[in-house]
């Protein structure tokens, strides 16, 4: 586990450590946690690591704004360390399931390559 | 993320005891574009409900009578385990953080209070969706993708035998023009090794191997290949070396189909007494399946038109390979030869494969084949 105390060290930290979950808070010096959600979806590397956002944020259209940006989570203070723990569980399991989906796509992507003579990626 | 029509077109199931609850999400979910739903007050149905609508997604209430939300998640569980990925999102007025725990490691994906907030419901239900769809597109994209490796390898295992039979046809076209000895000897040596009772994997192996016992003739002149007549002895010494050659050909091959062909080619002449070419092995010191060959190869040469003699009739050719069987040929090998083409002919010829009455003549034995 790592950590990150503003949006520009989030985004160094998550290049360099390839975590499989990145917990965010919405409101922070600089760029908010919004921000740096559209920064990682934008970013091939970053774009399948769930996001669950934990803030002070409840209104509806914090969550709305949240979801919309990607998160796969969206926790709002303040929380039960419990409740968040089985959360974050439940979305590392999804994290692994498409891992391993990917993978294999990958894995059946290469077994095509170098055979393919029409140039056309059509899978 | 998803389109619309997807999203709206989701399957939702929704599991609650108290029909006011029901109604009031069906309304919200109706009004915000959902349109397949389909609900129930009884628990007790919800696993037949979900297995008969395949649903996209579980709205499910704890607190029900007879049994409750965590019993039904455990009913639901080999259908919203990860592979599959069915979310369920738990609906109910059981605020306890223990509750929530509970049913978030049960298999619950979400989980959220009564009384509901419409907005934040629907945000976690088009989440969830979302979720769900990505994994049926990457299951659905593997899919796709194994299939076209399939066919991609299946499309290489066929060119792979069809070049091979190319070959064995490109090897013999001087003397076989029509490639139908080199099929035949491939399927008689096949049928013969089932006999056998080899396994079907190396049954199959024999027959697709067996067609290129004689590549080798590609290194023999046509002077000596294609003579009507009685080759000199000099001249059977260079028409020998068709089994060095055929090997020589498939050797070092790492595809064990080549292999085989190899050993086939290079032991077909071998002789069960020891007197045969090119390494004069005796006995079982020679390879099975070039035991199996030498005999398959010398039925069909004789039952068919050569350039240096006519076909011999089906009872003198199986006169020859009883006379031979001990000496030239394995004469187990022999005997389930004639026990196959039984099989193969419904017995037509059955006097004549009988090994009674047929070793009245112990004359020395000859390959119909050189």
């Amino acid at each position: 586990m790592q950590t990150a105390r503003n949006g520009a060290e989030a985004l160094r930290v998550v290049k360099t450590f390839a975590p499989d979950l990145i917990l965010l808070d919405v409101m922070m010096p600089g760029q908010s946690g919004f921000d740096v959600a559209a920064t990682l979806q934008g970013d091939p590397d970053t774009q399948h690591i769930p996001i669950v956002f934990l803030t002070a944020l409840a209104a509806d259209e914090s969550k709305a704004q949240g979801f919309e940006m990607g998160a796969r989570d969206y926790v709002t203070k303040p929380f039960n360390f419990d409740e968040l723990g089985a959360r974050l569980r439940a979305r590392l399991r999804e994290k692994r399931a498409e891992d391993a989906l990917r993978a294999r796509q990958a894995e059946l992507r290469s077994k095509l390559v170098g055979e393919r003579h029409d140039g056309k990626d059509d899978a | 993320m998803m389109q619309a029509n997807r999203l709206s077109a989701a399957r939702i199931v929704i599991v609650d005891d108290e029909p006011a609850n029901v109604r009031l999400l069906e309304r919200i979910l109706q009004h915000a574009g959902y349109t397949d739903l389909t609900s129930t007050t009884d628990p007790r149905d919800a696993l037949a409900l979900c297995k008969e609508t395949e649903p996209d997604l579980i709205l499910l209430d704890l607190h029900m009578p007879h049994v409750d939300g965590f019993g039904v998640m455990a009913e639901l569980r080999p259908l919203i385990v990860d592979g599959n990925y069915l979310p369920v999102l738990i609906l109910t007025a059981d605020i306890t953080p223990e509750a929530k725990q509970r049913a978030l490691s049960g298999g619950a994906k979400d989980f959220l209070t009564k009384p509901i907030d419409p907005p934040e419901v629907l945000l976690r239900i088009k989440n969830l969706l979302d979720t769900r769809f990505l994994h049926l597109q990457l299951q659905n994209q593997n899919l796709i993708l194994e299939e076209k490796v399939r066919v991609r390898t299946r499309e290489l295992e066929e060119a792979k035998l069809e070049i091979l039979n190319r070959l064995a046809r490109a090897a013999e076209f001087r003397d076989d023009a029509t490639g139908e000895h080199t099929r035949r000897v491939g399927e008689t040596a096949a049928a013969l090794a089932g006999t056998l009772g080899l396994r079907a994997a190396e049954v199959e192996l024999i027959g697709r191997a067996a067609p290129l016992h004689d590549v080798g003739k590609i290194g023999i002149p046509d002077a000596i290949l294609l003579k009507p007549d009685r080759l000199t002895v000099e001249e059977f010494d260079v028409m020998k070396t068709h089994t060095t050659i055929g090997a020589e050909i498939l050797s070092g091959s790492r595809f064990p189909l080549l292999q085989l062909a190899q050993q086939i080619a290079l032991t077909h002449h071998e002789r069960w007494d020891g007197a045969g070419y090119p390494r004069g092995l005796k006995g079982e010191a020679i390879p099975l399946v070039g035991r199996i060959v030498a005999v398959v190869d010398a039925f069909d040469a004789m039952t068919h038109d050569r350039p240096y003699r006519k076909a011999l009739s089906t009872p003198e050719a199986w006169e020859i390979l009883w006379e031979g069987a001990g000496a030239q040929w394995d004469a187990g090998l022999v005997e389930a030869l004639a026990s196959t083409q039984a099989v193969v002919k419904g017995d037509a010829d059955g006097a004549a494969l009988s090994p009674t009455g047929a070793r009245r003549r112990p004359a020395a034995a000859r390959s119909g084949r050189r």
